[in-house]
């Protein structure tokens, strides 16, 4: 308003030019296209000049031979344009790239400007965020911040992801982060009734149920020096989430009334299936069989090799099936290529629909209300996610200086999901749908054969024994059901005390009801499925969450500005688990306890509580230093009194040289370096401190009918000495903008260290127990993160803007035990994660096979590097099998280094958006791989298998192996299905993320309608990926973790299920 | 500002005066458990009677399979087979679970003076360090069972925890001798008989003096009063409960479910069906056939069906224990270099070191009988191809044969005469060797038939085509043939040679004492070497230590030479 009036008098003042001809125009914004009030129109070298009225319209006389305009607005870039002969003149103008004044969310949800923050935090707008097609919001957050890993268990519909910010620091603690929405610390812990190798893998984790289209904003803090007035829950970084209904102020803050609606639709597909060969059939050498394996007759030899006429006999026409099919008495089966894994996916869907409105009331209060829909049918029948999420906020200012917040959020969703149990390389032990599925034969059809007996309703499949259960009968028989009921909530009161001094307190409630139904019907073949299933669980959590803050600003000189925060915290949690799980079916296909011979029960309790107290304090010096001094001091309810407190201190300073040095370039246009101390603590699980007495009822019954009970001595040794784990991490920063700030850089450099780990120490039950709790490991975290930003053009209406971010990150488990070389971090013994001193975390172990590793010890790590493995010779038995030397490290999941590349491209109303994954390095351990390689199936094992193959290697007296074995007989053990070594591939993958075209209709376009705007994006999520360094034929996406999420595994593929890409469109609009 | 005040002083009672559910930091109990201070001493005795039948099974299994009794699938050679981590849970269950139970039991049996408990207790835990010391040799005693204060206990010598077995033996001795005895209220053993508790313990130290080589003990613990009637006989005995809990034989649930049982060894069911030209009467107790024929199988289910791939080394003729001159069976419970497919029958299982994939032959291979797990009692007729009982195969939802209340041959009568009859014969004793292997085979066969009843009616026994329980003459006819290979035998050692292959014959179920009786005597001299390699490489003396404890403990030692013998190992090459 003071630039309007003062341009208003400058043109008052100004001398009267000859004005030969008038000038029109528009001022819009880029942004919503909105017209600009009040932006300055004046010709160049002239003191002549306008202001637009409160359309963006403007009107200005200028000399017959034009001139040049400049247009002006604080905050925006100005624009020079040539007149010409033109008449009417429209500009978009754009938010200056240079954004100094660009304050951010930090902990607590206190606003910085950025410029003043000595540590790195990355912000995701919500517009990168909504009308997505995913349901998960930290899958959105793939690729768009660096030094944040996350993973998913698979692409089916409705399971978990894991993130992991600056490496894994904890080795038996969780090293998921702490999730803030609207201020208030939320649960985002994966629940999960049964193990992985139960089939728990599937299990969701919990900050699913937010809406991902009702975000405003999401801020990542990931140093400690960022998250340490969060205390110990903020260790492994921070994920503040500020939604449209909990923001106060924001886009439509200053409009009386707004409604917005948005209606999705994307098409929900596996991502990629492997290609098979068309050659060769069911069996094992070259013979066709009823078996697991892919190693039978040619499709092209119809009368020989166990075939007659193409056929073999029906695999339903057995003699203990003769009673229950009697139409395949007799029966012939076609032997023939036939598509399985191309039928059994299906096209799904994702509907999400989405309504808002906001309101403001009188001038002092506005309220917002959301409700969004998401509908997510998966890449498989029955696998369906279903979300409610209905959201409140409120603010008001009252006239006594009292400011009163609310936002309130009530989810209810449903995930349907097949259960799935890692599966090696047959039958997996428990009810998993992909296994058998995977690698299905290709000369049977799974659409062509009854997968139920019509008596018994019981699975049948093509084996002789019915060892295996059909897919199908999985499909129709089996699912994992979760129902989550949640409310999350806070009010917020604060009173201005004086206008340099503020005093708040929030409250935040988070409560969630979660329900498990596992149901599997009996009369199946594998696991559970014998005798049918049904295991329900109830789980209640309650998180309060009390905060109370005093904070000021005071100017202590003309150069020295003073700001301070003193805050209490108290956070609490309730947990009640209450399982029942029943066996042995009665009637079939019916779910109730009572339709079961046998259930037993149990529940389980947990209460842990926590005080905070903390202060900030700022310093700012002449708007070009910052110093920032914080601490928590934290007691925990988890540890013996002597041990409960801690205190953790964090310092942060940033400079701007530029500023300083009063350095003004248009090529140099803003430089920042920054330094930031934290530090962390971490807390053991509950109870972990006092020991107590193992009791069992019904451990035997006796052939008289006595049934037993009994109590043990816990093989657990209660450790009443813990002490909260510590984390110190230093962290370096450079930020910059040149060239006109078309080019901007910010990288950061950390290092942290995390001591005295709290780890689950297995004992050598020698000692008489088998664990304790101990304070012991140590872990150095080191890493690089960069966001580059290039403007390549700029124009008025085109603008390219490429967005590029690189991490990279080294672990090393600097020391576990006295005594001790390893620890299991996640996964199977002998075939899952470890830690060993100077590896880095999380490495990867398995069955290695013996090689010509001459004296060296292949088992050793000091001696043989995983890495180099292959350029030693193996060693194979007299059929030209490898042989099995050990347990040894068979690859790092860690990746070398990630990057992704945001293009973005907008022609007037269009706006194309293009990012790039790349992951570099990192290793798999996949079985979707080594047993479609092994049992025959992938494309490349479609090659002359009467050939005969000898298998390179040495034999054991050291002499070079020469003997010819069949081709099935080199494949079936050498390729992975007998060995982890061999079942290792580098995970290297390339993706397109996510591809988005926006159409935003012009305001032009909108007169005389209702819309307020208007917009139609169309997108697609992962629609093309390649791992390079897998074998071509699989097509494997190695986003997957078969172990489950929200554990510390990573690198394992099971056959769990392949990822899933989605298209489809998005409609917005605004009343 | 009044109001404000009001306001804050709310805030603050909210904050402080919340119920201290929320604000308490005195959560440090589990709610979810109960102290030490609940424990009860029958409580423990039923951890422990329970959990020492599973483990004691887990110990005999890799004993069994050395002793050629179960079959060796898990590698070709013996190394390959028995990796330091097949043996973690013995190790651990033993030291983490069993002896603190056992050793928490003792304590409060004491203060309650419930004798019977500590004796057990005692007799148990003997049991365990002496089978500890039998399977790993040196093995912590002194500085084990301390927790976190020494975490990586030092190792004690072999014959000093040998020792304190025997003194634990000896100190249950004398607390069965006490008044005022106090017992389990359930004991699956002996149910609470201090006379039969005082029989295992001389025959424990009978076993001990054997293993020693110590003649005076031999006779010691044989005037106390060894196991010698079956009512004696030291077992688990299992019930039929299905689930919830599962009280039925492990090998029940594992081949009478919806799943095949392990691989049965084709050697020892060749012993017994072919090696002697006379059936055994022991073997439809065993084994119960899914396939009645073998022959008619193709390469995916059974590669031998074609001819001539055997290996080289099975083709040598060699003298065996009776001194009949024969050669090795291949690929199934028959000859098939001498004979063709028909005659085996269905005995189809593995050869020693066979560790190849799985076809699908879950319904095809033969599962387990009725002795020892209550299987199934096998009347399949093989000249009519009709099973008798109209099963083919096994795998019924554990609805068939007996339910699976079968028993753990821990100690059995028929053992014990085995073990005098080598004791007389290695001139330990002064009893009659021949007597006592007469003892045991009679014994042995009586006892396995006991299993028989409402199932052993149709079976084809003598290969006749015609069913039924053993006959009094099948059962001489096999005794004899024993007695006079014994008689004919050339001199001491063939004839012990012959009484340790008929123990490892009538121990189905037990690996414990034939592996120790193999240490003891270098006997049977002919046993079948691994198909898949000309040598199966050392045979394991001793077993490795297990990886759990190598890899926690830096004081533990590692075993690189399976050779390595245990101190009272006094037999010759072994393979």
């Amino acid at each position: 308003m003071f630039r309007f009036l003062l341009v208003s008098f400058l043109f008052l003042a100004s001398n009267v030019w000859a004005q030969d001809r008038t000038i029109t125009g528009s001022i819009s914004s880029d942004e919503d296209g909105s017209g600009l009030p009040g932006v300055n129109v004046i010709l160049k070298g002239t003191t002549v000049g306008t202001t637009t009225d409160v359309n963006g319209y403007f009107s200005l006389g200028v000399p017959s031979d034009g001139g040049t305009l400049v247009f002006s607005f604080i905050g925006l870039s100005s624009q020079e344009i040539e007149i010409g002969a033109r008449s009417v003149v429209d500009v978009v103008m754009s938010s200056e790239v240079e954004e100094l004044q660009e304050v951010v969310v930090t902990a607590l949800g206190i606003t910085k400007e950025k410029a003043a923050l000595g540590y790195a935090v990355t912000s995701v707008g919500g517009s990168q965020l909504e009308a997505r097609p995913e349901a998960d919001i930290a899958r959105l957050l793939r690729g768009k911040v660096p030094g944040v890993d996350i993973t998913s268990q698979s692409g089916v519909s409705g399971t978990g992801t894991n993130i992991i910010i600056r490496g894994y620091t904890s080795i038996s603690g969780s090293n998921q982060p702490l999730f803030v929405l609207d201020g208030v610390p939320i649960d985002a812990s994966t629940y999960s009734d049964r193990g992985f190798t139960q089939g728990g893998a599937t299990a969701s984790s919990r900050f699913l149920d937010l809406d991902p289209n009702n975000v405003a904003e999401v801020s990542v803090l990931k140093g400690l020096a960022a998250t340490v007035l969060y205390g110990e829950a903020g260790r492994n970084g921070v994920i503040l989430i500020t939604t449209k209904t909990g923001q106060i102020g924001g886009p439509a803050s200053n409009k009386k009334l707004e409604v917005s609606f948005s209606q999705s639709y994307f098409v929900n597909q596996v991502a990629s299936l492997p290609n098979d060969q068309d050659n060769y059939g069911n069996g094992w050498q070259n013979n066709a069989a009823a078996a697991f394996s892919n190693w039978g007759a040619p499709f092209n030899q119809p009368n020989r090799n166990g075939l007659t006429d193409g056929t073999i006999k029906h695999p339903y026409d057995r003699a203990i099936w003769n009673g229950v099919f009697p139409q395949y008495v007799g029966a012939r089966w076609n032997y023939q290529a036939y598509d399985n894994l191309q039928n059994f996916f299906v096209d799904g869907s994702q509907k999400n629909t989405s309504l808002g409105v906001s309101a403001r009331i009188g001038n002092n209060s506005s309220i917002k209300a959301n409700y969004g829909w998401t509908k997510d049918d998966g890449y498989i029948p029955f696998n369906e996610y279903t979300k409610h999420n209905f959201s409140l906020g409120a603010n008001t200012q009252l006239a006594n200086g009292i400011r009163v917040t609310a936002s309130f959020n009530y989810i209810e969703s449903q995930a349907i999901k097949p259960p799935v149990a890692p599966s090696r390389n047959s039958n997996s032990t428990q009810v998993s749908l992909f296994g058998n599925v995977m690698y299905t034969p290709r000369s049977w059809n799974l659409f062509g054969m009854e997968y139920e007996r019509p008596d018994t309703k019981g699975s049948t499949y093509y084996r002789g024994n019915n060892g295996m259960q059909h897919p199908l009968w999985t499909l129709h028989n089996a699912s994992d059901r979760d129902d989550v009921n949640r409310f999350i909530g806070n009010v917020g009161i604060s009173y201005e005390i004086a206008d340099f001094l503020n005093l708040s307190y929030r409250l935040g409630l988070d409560r969630t009801n979660m329900l498990n139904n596992y149901m599997i019907n009996k009369n199946g073949v594998q696991g559970h499925a014998v005798l049918g299933r049904f295991e329900t669980s109830n789980r209640n959590n309650m998180n309060y969450d009390q905060t109370v803050n005093l904070n000021g600003a005071v100017e202590l000189s003309s150069d020295l500005d003073f700001d301070f925060l003193v805050g209490a915290n108290l956070k609490s949690r309730n947990y009640e688990l209450s399982q029942i799980t029943s066996s042995e079916m009665f009637i079939f296909d019916f779910f109730d306890h009572s339709n079961f011979s046998v259930t037993t029960a149990n529940s389980y309790y947990l209460r842990e509580n926590t005080y905070g107290v903390f202060a900030n304090m700022g310093l700012a010096f002449r708007e070009f230093a910052f110093l920032n001094v914080s601490a928590r001091n934290d007691w925990t309810s988890t540890l013996e009194k002597e041990n409960r407190s801690v205190l953790y201190p964090s310092t942060s300073l940033s400079v701007l040289p530029l500023k300083a040095l009063d350095i003004s370039n248009e090529n140099l246009n803003f430089l920042k370096v920054r330094f930031g101390f934290g530090t962390s603590a971490g807390y053991p699980s509950p109870y972990s401190t006092r020991g107590s007495l193992a009791t069992s009822t019904n451990v035997f019954k006796t052939a008289g009918g006595t049934t037993l009970n009994s109590n043990s001595v816990s093989s657990f040794f209660a450790n009443a000495n813990i002490k909260p784990e510590i984390h110190k991490e230093l962290e370096f920063g450079i930020e910059g903008k040149f060239l006109k700030n078309r080019v901007g850089i910010d990288i950061t450099a950390y290092s942290k260290d995390s001591e005295d780990l709290i780890i689950d120490l297995e004992l050598d039950k020698s000692s008489g127990y088998s664990s304790s709790t101990v304070n012991s490991a140590s872990i150095n975290n080191q890493g690089i993160e960069a966001i580059v930003s290039v403007i390549p053009v700029q124009s008025r209406d085109f603008t390219w803007e490429i967005a590029a971010q690189f991490s990279t990150l080294k672990s090393e488990v600097i020391s576990i035990a006295d005594g001790i070389s390893k620890v299991y971090v996640g996964g199977y013994t002998g075939r899952g994660n470890i830690a060993i001193p100077g590896m880095p975390y999380g490495i990867m172990e398995g069955a290695v096979i013996a090689r010509d590793y001459g004296t060296l010890d292949g088992l050793d790590h000091l001696q043989v590097n995983s890495d180099d493995r292959t350029n030693y010779t193996p060693i194979v038995d007299a059929n030209g099998g490898y042989t099995y030397l050990g347990t040894g490290l068979i690859g790092d999941p860690q990746p070398d280094f990630v990057y992704g590349v945001t293009n973005t491209m907008s022609y007037k109303w269009v706006s194309l958006r293009v990012q790039f994954d790349h992951q570099v390095g990192g290793d798999m351990f996949s079985t979707t791989i080594s047993t479609m390689t092994g049992r025959g199936i992938l494309g490349n094992t479609g090659f002359d298998r009467f050939v005969p193959v000898v298998t390179s290697g040495v034999k054991l007296d050291g002499t070079v192996h020469t003997k010819q074995t069949t081709a099935n007989q080199h494949y079936w053990p050498n390729t992975g299905v007998f060995y982890d070594e061999n079942s290792v591939y580098d995970a290297s993958v390339m993706r397109l993320r996510e591809v988005s075209l926006s159409l935003v209709a012009p305001k032009s376009f909108l007169n005389g309608t209702p819309f307020g705007n208007a917009s139609l994006t169309v997108s697609a999520q992962n629609i093309w990926h390649l791992a390079y360094n897998t074998p071509k034929d699989s097509r494997f996406d190695p986003e997957v973790s078969s172990y489950g999420v929200g554990s510390n595994v990573r690198g394992f593929d099971s056959m769990t299920g392949p990822t899933a890409k989605k298209y489809g469109a998005t409609l917005s609009l605004t009343f | 500002m009044k109001k404000t005040n009001k306001l804050f002083l709310i805030i603050a009672f909210v904050f402080a005066g919340y119920s201290c559910d929320i604000t308490d930091l005195d959560q440090l109990n589990s709610p979810n458990a109960v102290t030490a201070e609940n424990a009860d001493l029958d409580l423990y005795w039923n951890a422990i009677q329970v959990g020492f039948s599973g483990w004691w099974s887990s110990n005999q299994t890799p004993m069994s399979q050395v002793a050629r009794i179960e079959c060796m699938t898990w590698g070709s050679t013996y190394e390959n087979a028995y990796t330091p981590s097949s043996f973690n849970y013995t190790w651990n269950y033993a030291y983490s679970g069993l002896v603190p139970d056992i050793d928490a039991m003792i304590s409060l049996a004491t203060e309650k003076e419930s004798w019977i408990h500590v004796a057990a207790g005692k007799t148990l835990k003997g049991y365990i360090l002496q089978m500890m010391v039998d399977k790993h040799g040196d093995v912590p005693y002194t500085e084990a069972w301390k927790g976190t204060e020494n975490p990586q206990p030092n190792f004690d010598g072999q014959a000093s925890v040998y020792d304190v077995a025997l003194s634990l033996y000896d100190e249950a001795l004398a607390d069965l001798g006490k008044t005022a005895i106090g017992a389990p209220g359930v004991d699956i053993y002996y149910g609470s008989n201090a006379a039969k508790w005082t029989t295992l313990l001389n025959t424990l130290k009978f076993r001990m003096a054997l293993n020693k080589g110590d003649g005076a003990g031999i006779s010691a613990a044989l005037a106390g009063g060894v196991i010698d009637a079956m009512s004696e006989d030291w077992k688990f005995q299992y019930g039929t409960n299905r689930s919830n809990p599962d009280s039925r034989h492990p090998w029940y649930g594992g081949a009478y479910e919806a799943f095949s049982g392990p691989y049965l060894s084709n050697y020892f069911m060749w012993e017994m069906h072919e090696e002697k030209g006379i059936i055994d009467p022991r073997v439809r107790y065993l084994y119960k056939r899914q396939d009645l024929d073998a022959s008619n199988e193709d390469l995916f289910t059974l590669d031998c069906v074609v001819t001539g791939t055997e290996p080289l080394w099975y083709r040598d003729p060699y003298v065996n224990a009776y001194g009949v001159t024969t050669s090795w069976p291949f690929c199934l419970g028959s000859n098939m270099v001498e004979a063709d497919a028909f005659n085996a029958k269905g005995y189809w299982g593995r050869d020693h070191g066979n560790d190849d994939g799985t076809p699908p032959d879950g319904q095809k291979r033969t599962a387990r009988g009725v002795y020892p797990g209550a299987g199934m009692y096998d009347d399949g007729n093989a000249a009519t191809g009709v099973f008798g009982s109209g099963y083919g195969h096994t795998q019924r939802g554990g609805t068939t044969g007996g339910g699976g209340d079968g028993h753990m041959p821990m100690l059995m009568s028929s053992h014990v005469y085995f073990m005098r009859a080598e004791a007389a014969q290695d001139g330990l004793s002064s009893e009659n060797a021949r007597d006592m292997l007469e003892a045991g085979l009679r014994r042995s066969i009586e006892e396995t038939m006991s299993y028989s009843a409402g199932w052993g009616t149709v079976g084809d026994l003598n290969g006749d085509g015609v069913g039924g329980i053993p006959e009094e003459r099948s059962i001489n006819n096999y005794v004899n043939y024993v007695l006079n290979a014994y008689d004919a035998a050339a001199d001491s050692e063939a004839k012990l040679n012959i009484i340790v292959k008929e123990f490892r014959l009538a121990s189905m179920g037990n690996g414990v004492e034939p592996y120790n009786a193999m240490r003891r005597t270098g006997h049977p001299t002919e046993m079948q070497s691994s198909m898949k390699a000309a040598s199966a490489g050392t045979f394991p003396r001793l077993f490795p230590y297990p990886s759990d404890v190598t890899n926690l403990n830096a004081n533990a030692p590692v075993r690189t030479d399976l050779g390595e013998k245990v101190f009272w190992d006094r037999a010759g090459v072994l393979n």
